[in-house]
This record gives C-alpha cells, sequence and structure tokens, in this order.
C-alpha cells in the first residue's frame, strides 16, 4: 500500500468517524482518491425469501400491527433507525454501521409480475431477466464483458457453482474452504509426478471431444488454476474479527482471507440458507438475522483490521419478501418486493427508495414495488464495478444514490 | 446404438442402478440385452431391515427433549444405510428409482429433525418406486417427513399454508405455468387436515382442522379434500408430459428427445400412471440405446462413488462414505432445496471436481506391499480402498500396456479418448518397476478422466 493511500485511509476512517453529519461533497472527494480498480463486490444470497417486513420494519404503520398479531416483535425490542423503519432486533450490531453512514438500505426492491416460485423467482434474480429464461448470470455477463485472466476474479464461496455469475465461457471456481480445495497428489515423489502429469495431459489433451467433455475440461483447467494460486494465499492470515460460528461465519473469514491476502478477487459470491419460514418463524428468522448482521459487522472490521475496507461493497438479495399478512402457523408464506442491503466505506449510508403500502396491496395481498432490482444492480455496476450497466443488463436502469 | 453388446449392457446397468462388476456383467450379457431389461424391471424387492429404536418412541413419553434428540440422532445413520443398500442389492432399479423419487418428493432431514420420519419416507418411496405415480402422490401427500417438511402439519382451516399446495404443483406434478394464485390458495384450503403426531411419527387426520368448504381448484369446483387434489394433479394434461421430461432426463439424457416424452406422456395416461410401464418403454426405447445417450450426462456423487464401488466388486460401505459424498456434493436425506438435486453439469464446480479428482487417489493412499493387499485392505480412513475384494484381478503381469488394458476394461468400458489412454500409458511406463503403486495410480488416472465423470 502506498504511503498516499494510507493517509487518505486514515483521513477516511476519521471522516467516517463523523457519520452522516459529513457532506456528501467531502466525502466523494476523500474516497475519489481510492484506487477504483480495487473495487470489489460482495454478494451475499439469502436463500429461501427473506421477511422483509420483519427485517425492516414499519413500525410506524398501524396497519403492521394488524398484519401480524402473532409474529410481530415488540416495538421496545426494535432498533430504530428512523421515525418510520426499525430494525430486527436481532439486527442490533449493524447499529454501528447505520450510524458511520455505511449502511444503505433500499427499500421495496422486486420487478413486475412477480414470481413466487423460488426457483424462478431467484432466476429472475440472478439472470436479471424478469421476461425470458436466460443461461448467464447478471454477474456472468459482467465477467464476460470484462474477460478476466485471472482464475480468481470471481470466486464463489460455498460448495457448488452459484447462478448468478454463471458465464458462457469460463466457469467461476466455487471454493468452500481452503483446506480441502487442493488436487491431492500421492507422498512417493515419483508418483506424485508421474500423476500431475498425466492429469494435466487427460484434461489438457486437444481434440475431438464431446461438449460434455469439453465442459469438464474447462472447469478442471480454472479448478486446478485456481488451486494453485490459491495455494499459498491464505498463509499468514491473522484476524481478530469475531466472525458467526457455522459455514457462513467461515464462507466471510474465507473472503478477508483473500481480499487481504491479494487474492485480486473483485466479485465474491456467498449464500446463507434457511429463510423460507413459513412457520414458526420467530425463532430461526432471529438465529438467521443474527448471524447476517454478526456476519457483516465481523467482514467490515476484519477489512477494516487489514486496511482494505474501503474497497469492499457488500451486498445482500433474495428471491422475494414474504407475505404481509401471516399464515396460520406462525410463519409468513411467499410474498414480493423486499428491502436489501448495501454496506461498506464507499456506500452512502441512508434509506432509499419509497417503503411500499401496507393497505394498498396487490391482488394476492403482496407489496406492490417501488424498486426495480435492476436498479440495484446498475447502481453496483456503472458506481462500483466501472463497466456499463446497459450493455451488462441488456436495458438501461437509473442508479440510486447509494453509491457515488 | 451403442456397441458391442456388452457396452450397452455395462451402460444400462449403470443407468438403471449403480454399475456392475465383472461377474454381474457377464451373467447380464449372458441374457441378452431385451432379457436384461426384463430381469432389472422384474426385481424381486430387496428385504429391508432398518431397525428403528422403539426406545425413541418410549423416550418421547418420559422425557420429550430426550425423545427428540435420540429421533435426530438416527439422521447421521441413514446416508450409510442407503449407501450399504445401494452396494449390495440385486435389485438395482429399485434402489435407483428410490432415490430417483428421493429427489422428487424430496423432504430435508435438517428441517424434518427425526430419522425415523426419514426412513419411513425413504421405505414409502421405496414401495412405490415403480407402482402408480397417483399412490405414489397420495402417500407422499401424507406421509409424515413430507408434511413437517413443507409445513402440512401446521396447516388448518383457520389459516390454510400455502407451501406444500404451491410445491405439489410447482415441482411434483403439473409444473410452474399451469396453475394460478388461486389455484394455489384452494388447494392449500383442501389439503387441510392432517397432522404429525410428533411422539410416535404417526399420521393422524383431524376432521375439525380440515376446511371443508367449497374449492375452485384448477376449473373444477366441489368441497375438495386432499385426495381430490392429488387425482386432479395426476390426471392434468401437463403432469404426465413433466413426469416423462424428468425421467428421461435422469435416465436418458439432459436434453431429453422430445419424441420419447411425448410417447412416455402416452404411456403415463394409457397405464393408469404406472411408472414400471413407463421404465419399461423408456429402457427398451431406441434412445435409451443410442450412442446420443452414451455417457451424456454427468455421474452423481452416489453414481460415481457406488458406481466405482460396485465395478470393482465391493459390497459393503465404509462410515467414510458419507463425509466423501458430502465434499463430492450429495448429501443422502438433505438434498439442497425441495427441488431436489438438478444433476448433470450442476454437480460439477471447482471444488466438487477436485474432491473428484481426490476421491480418487484414496484408493492409493496406503503404504503397503502389493496391489493385491491394498485393494484387499479394509476399515481406517479410506472409502475406496477399505473394502475391495477378490474380484478386482491380481496383478498377473506389470506389463504397462496390459495393465492400462485391464484398468480402462474395468473402468470404461475399454473405451478412453486417445489422449486418456496415452496419458495413462506414459504413467504405466515410468511406474512400471513398481507394481503396487502402478494399479492403483491408473486406477486413480482413469477415475480422474473426463470420461470417468459421465454416466
Amino acid at each position: 500500500m502506498t504511503i498516499l493511500r494510507r493517509q487518505v485511509l486514515k483521513w477516511g476512517a476519521a471522516l467516517v468517524a463523523m457519520g452522516p453529519t459529513v457532506p456528501g461533497f467531502v466525502n466523494r472527494t476523500a474516497y475519489a482518491a481510492s484506487a477504483r480498480n480495487d473495487a470489489t463486490l460482495v454478494l451475499i444470497q439469502l436463500i429461501g425469501g427473506n421477511d422483509g417486513l420483519a427485517t425492516v420494519v414499519p413500525y410506524s404503520d398501524p396497519a403492521y400491527a394488524d398484519l401480524r398479531p402473532d409474529i410481530a416483535d415488540p416495538l421496545d425490542s426494535l432498533v430504530t433507525l428512523t421515525d418510520e423503519h426499525a430494525l430486527h432486533p436481532a439486527m442490533a450490531p449493524l447499529r454501528g454501521l447505520w450510524d458511520e453512514a455505511a449502511l444503505a438500505i433500499v427499500q421495496g426492491v422486486g420487478y413486475p409480475n412477480p414470481n413466487r416460485s423460488h426457483f424462478r423467482s431467484i432466476e429472475i434474480w440472478d439472470t436479471a431477466q424478469p421476461d425470458r429464461i436466460d443461461d448467464a448470470g447478471w454477474l456472468g455477463r459482467y465477467l464476460d464483458h470484462v474477460n478476466p485472466g485471472s482464475a480468481l476474479y470471481a470466486i464463489n464461496v460455498g460448495d457448488t457453482a452459484a447462478a448468478v455469475t454463471r458465464r458462457k465461457s469460463q466457469p467461476v471456481p466455487s471454493v468452500p474452504d481452503l483446506d480441502t480445495f487442493s488436487l491431492n497428489i500421492p507422498d512417493v515423489p515419483l508418483d506424485a509426478a508421474a500423476q500431475l502429469a498425466a492429469i494435466e495431459r487427460i484434461y489438457a489433451e486437444a481434440g475431438p471431444v464431446t461438449p460434455q467433455e469439453e465442459f469438464l475440461r474447462g472447469v478442471a483447467a480454472t479448478a486446478m488454476q485456481a488451486a494453485s494460486d490459491l495455494r499459498t494465499m491464505g498463509a499468514g492470515f491473522e484476524s481478530a474479527a469475531e466472525y458467526p460460528a457455522g459455514s457462513f461465519g467461515g464462507s466471510l473469514s474465507l473472503i478477508a482471507q483473500l481480499i487481504a491476502g491479494g487474492s485480486g478477487t473483485r466479485v465474491f459470491t456467498t449464500a446463507l440458507g434457511g429463510f423460507d419460514t413459513h412457520s414458526g418463524q420467530q425463532t430461526q428468522h432471529t438465529r438467521l438475522l443474527e448471524t447476517l448482521a454478526v456476519g457483516i459487522v465481523a467482514l467490515m472490521n476484519d477489512l477494516r483490521d487489514h486496511r482494505v475496507a474501503e474497497d469492499v461493497v457488500i451486498a445482500t438479495y433474495s428471491e422475494f419478501g414474504r407475505r404481509p399478512r401471516q399464515n396460520g402457523s406462525g410463519g409468513t408464506d411467499h410474498g414480493t418486493a423486499a428491502p436489501l442491503f448495501v454496506v461498506g466505506e464507499s456506500v452512502r449510508g441512508g434509506m432509499y427508495g419509497a417503503t411500499p403500502s401496507l393497505t394498498d396491496l396487490d391482488a394476492e395481498g403482496d407489496l406492490r414495488f417501488t424498486t426495480d432490482f435492476r436498479s440495484v444492480y446498475a447502481t453496483l455496476l456503472d458506481r462500483w464495478l466501472d463497466a456499463p450497466s446497459g450493455l451488462v443488463l441488456e436495458d438501461s436502469f437509473p442508479a440510486l444514490e447509494f453509491l457515488d | 446404438m451403442i456397441a458391442p453388446e456388452r457396452k450397452r449392457i455395462a451402460h444400462l446397468l449403470r443407468r438403471a442402478g449403480f454399475g456392475a462388476g465383472s461377474a454381474e456383467l457377464d451373467r447380464y450379457e449372458a441374457m441378452g440385452f431385451d432379457a436384461a431389461v426384463d430381469a432389472v424391471l422384474n426385481f424381486e424387492p430387496w428385504p429391508d431391515a432398518y431397525p428403528i429404536d422403539p426406545a425413541i418412541e418410549e423416550a418421547f413419553k418420559e422425557d420429550p427433549r430426550e425423545g427428540r434428540r435420540l429421533a435426530r440422532e438416527v439422521v447421521r445413520e441413514l446416508p450409510g444405510w442407503w449407501v450399504s443398500r445401494m452396494l449390495s442389492t440385486p435389485s438395482f432399479l429399485e434402489e435407483k428409482m428410490t432415490l430417483f423419487w428421493h429427489g422428487h418428493f424430496t423432504s430435508q432431514a435438517r428441517v424434518v429433525q427425526d430419522g425415523r420420519l426419514m426412513v419411513a419416507q425413504n421405505r414409502m418411496l421405496r414401495r412405490n418406486a415403480l407402482g402408480s405415480f397417483e399412490r405414489l402422490a397420495l402417500d407422499a401427500s401424507r406421509d409424515a417427513a413430507m408434511l413437517i417438511y413443507l409445513d402440512g402439519t401446521h396447516s388448518n382451516a383457520d389459516a390454510p399454508n400455502e407451501n406444500y399446495a404451491r410445491e405439489l404443483m410447482e415441482l411434483f406434478t403439473i409444473g410452474i405455468g399451469n396453475y394460478t394464485e388461486d389455484d394455489v390458495k384452494a388447494s392449500a384450503r383442501a389439503l387441510t387436515g392432517w397432522k404429525v403426531q410428533r411422539e410416535s411419527g404417526t399420521v393422524i387426520y383431524r376432521p375439525g382442522r380440515h376446511d371443508n368448504g367449497v374449492k375452485t381448484f384448477l376449473g373444477q369446483t366441489g368441497s375438495f379434500q386432499l385426495e381430490d387434489i392429488v387425482r386432479i394433479v395426476v390426471s392434468h394434461p401437463a403432469t404426465g408430459e413433466n413426469l416423462s421430461e424428468k425421467l428421461v432426463k435422469f435416465f436418458v439424457r439432459p436434453d431429453p428427445p422430445a419424441d420419447l416424452v411425448r410417447r412416455l406422456a402416452t404411456v403415463y395416461y394409457d397405464s393408469d400412471y404406472s411408472i414400471r410401464a413407463m421404465m419399461q418403454h423408456l429402457l427398451r426405447s431406441a434412445e435409451f440405446s443410442s450412442e446420443a445417450a452414451y455417457r451424456a450426462t454427468v455421474k452423481s456423487p452416489i453414481e460415481l462413488i457406488v458406481g466405482g464401488l460396485r465395478t470393482l466388486g465391493v459390497t459393503e460401505a465404509d462410515p467414510q462414505i458419507t463425509r466423501l459424498l458430502v465434499s463430492l456434493g450429495q448429501e443422502l436425506f438433505s438434498p439442497p432445496s425441495v427441488k431436489g438435486w438438478d444433476g448433470n453439469r450442476d454437480w460439477i464446480g471447482a471444488s466438487t471436481l477436485l474432491a473428484r479428482f481426490n476421491a480418487g487417489l484414496q484408493i492409493q493412499r496406503r503404504d503397503v506391499g502389493s496391489a493385491e493387499t491394498v485393494l484387499a485392505t479394509s476399515g481406517g480412513s479410506n472409502p475406496l480402498a477399505s473394502h475391495l475384494e477378490s474380484d478386482w484381478p491380481p496383478p498377473v503381469s506389470v506389463d504397462p500396456e496390459t495393465a492400462v488394458g485391464q484398468v480402462l476394461d474395468r473402468v470404461l468400458d475399454g473405451e478412453a479418448s486417445a489422449g486418456t489412454r496415452s496419458a495413462l500409458r506414459d504413467y504405466a511406463d515410468k511406474m512400471r518397476d513398481s507394481s503396487p503403486a502402478l494399479l492403483r495410480g491408473l486406477l486413480r488416472l482413469a477415475m480422474t478422466a473426463p470420461e470417468y465423470q459421465l454416466n
């Protein structure tokens, strides 16, 4: 890191500590000095359809209590943000980021003619194509546009490939952890060398192959390159951040490790599952939101400790919100629009987008969306990843102001 | 058409089952393909002896917490138990179809939290594996694990829960686009009344919880019950096609030939929803035996590991095998979502492909004197090597050419690309003086090749 940048960082931290009172232009000036070519996106999918209304509660609206007589959290337990909105009690850890203006909440995010199927709706979110089936994810199209040379430019932290980064050409590696992500060879040196050579040869062999073999060769090349690049990446990483127990915390910790280790990764995707709360919602939702909030704060702290926080923007998304009216099982059924979070030192904290009405619902009794989800993507593309959103999203959508 | 006959039989045994060792392959080859298909279809149900400890239900009475804990613990034993069945059963189509249905009418053990109910669901799927789809859909709709997993047990007339109603249509029968949100709401009402008794794990019908009112569902009106909803969706014109397509993708090829799907759908309706009739048509079809179906889809981790072990004559599962399968991306009784496993290319990511490569290596981790003893060693932390038995020929020759031929014949139907073949040949030349490592290394390499990842 250059001396100049370290100074900017210090200054940046002081400004952030002053919180929302810092005039926007000062913020902009400070961050304009950070190298935009280090801009990194961490995208967290909340699998199952997160209940937006219990996450960012429109507590001042009397209709809320009527819709949720049994499962609304008590008013005095909520974490008040504005005159209208409060966070779920389990998200109290995010309060600090809100006060520092590093947390943006985008309200009412959805799309026209909402689909209430988990699978179709997440496909729409992943591909940014509500009207047709597309194989490539919107971040996959972004990657095809950038066409990076590095196998580590985008990484899904998890076991299986992520749909949102699915590309036409080269696959994006999925890395659950550094320990198991390696090609094992025997201890006997002669055998080891002979096997390595053979495997490389098997997968490098040109010539007539079937499309399935071609596909396998592509993934193998990425996997072996990424495994080789990652071999030294994790070394010497130390962290004081307190991540939540479990695999989600482990994933976020690995993301911090790779960013701090200089992997050059610009897009990380990961996921937290279990949000399909049709019954007994409160216990499960509380646990999940706590994991999410503690995880985000730990990741931010870790990134700050390693002086890379201003390079990173964290965003969440989920296939849909849930129905405003609770069901008979202490839960909520599939719904439509919901708020999402954008976090980072480079983020302009605050509330964006109009809060959907709880009384003017659609024919199914669901919220009407107020912010097109592709506006969120367009903002991340144009103002963070420095990519032409019109090209990637194949249409133009107005950017939001949570990034400069 | 896949030729020669032995290769076609091997293809049949991989798709309808989990692959076969040489003795089993010999036996089916001697029958000829058509008789082999009949033999595969007309299996004797393989005895099911999973013991559910009655002490669990007793424990519930004494201390519900302890009862729940014991019931949860059963879950851990189940994947290994099922893999053992897959390894040892001669009635492999029964097991393969049960696996197919496990990915269709699916439930996740981590939500159900009761291994007894997962066993019961597994038995229900096996009992109906080749029976009537209507009976299967009925049993699945009233299955205890399913009622918990998709919230039927919480649903009642006052506030029906839409979870099962939606997935019954979207994933299990008619498919997305063929119903409205009103149909979801109407069927959710009709499906109310069924409840799981947690101590015993039995399902009871409580008329007081059922919505007896008139519902309009998919254009029909009546005071529908669960049985009516199932009858309507099973007989719906989209269900035959959806089910046929799913079967063809799973058993034939991921890009399903439209004509075969249409024919299977006709069989579905003509046979009163008989799964056996559909599978008979499918396995006998020209499409199934066509070259385009050969190695057309990616092996699931189960097919990779169980198939690999069966091919080498292994009939018992090492306890470690569950962990290995998880690292490869398939945890039995815990599919990733209500949609089951997507299959084909979704099995392959950078980490799961590396795990496949490493699984092949586990064969040769042991530092012992000869290939013979390595392949026969049992126990320990080596899932692939631990139960290899005498089915594998001893290393009578370390002639590189012969060794490569033996391994390719056994593992890849003798059919590998020029690149794979020459890479194995080079390896054998380098290792010709260390015979114990040679066969193990060749096995690992053959199982690492792209050809082996395909089914």
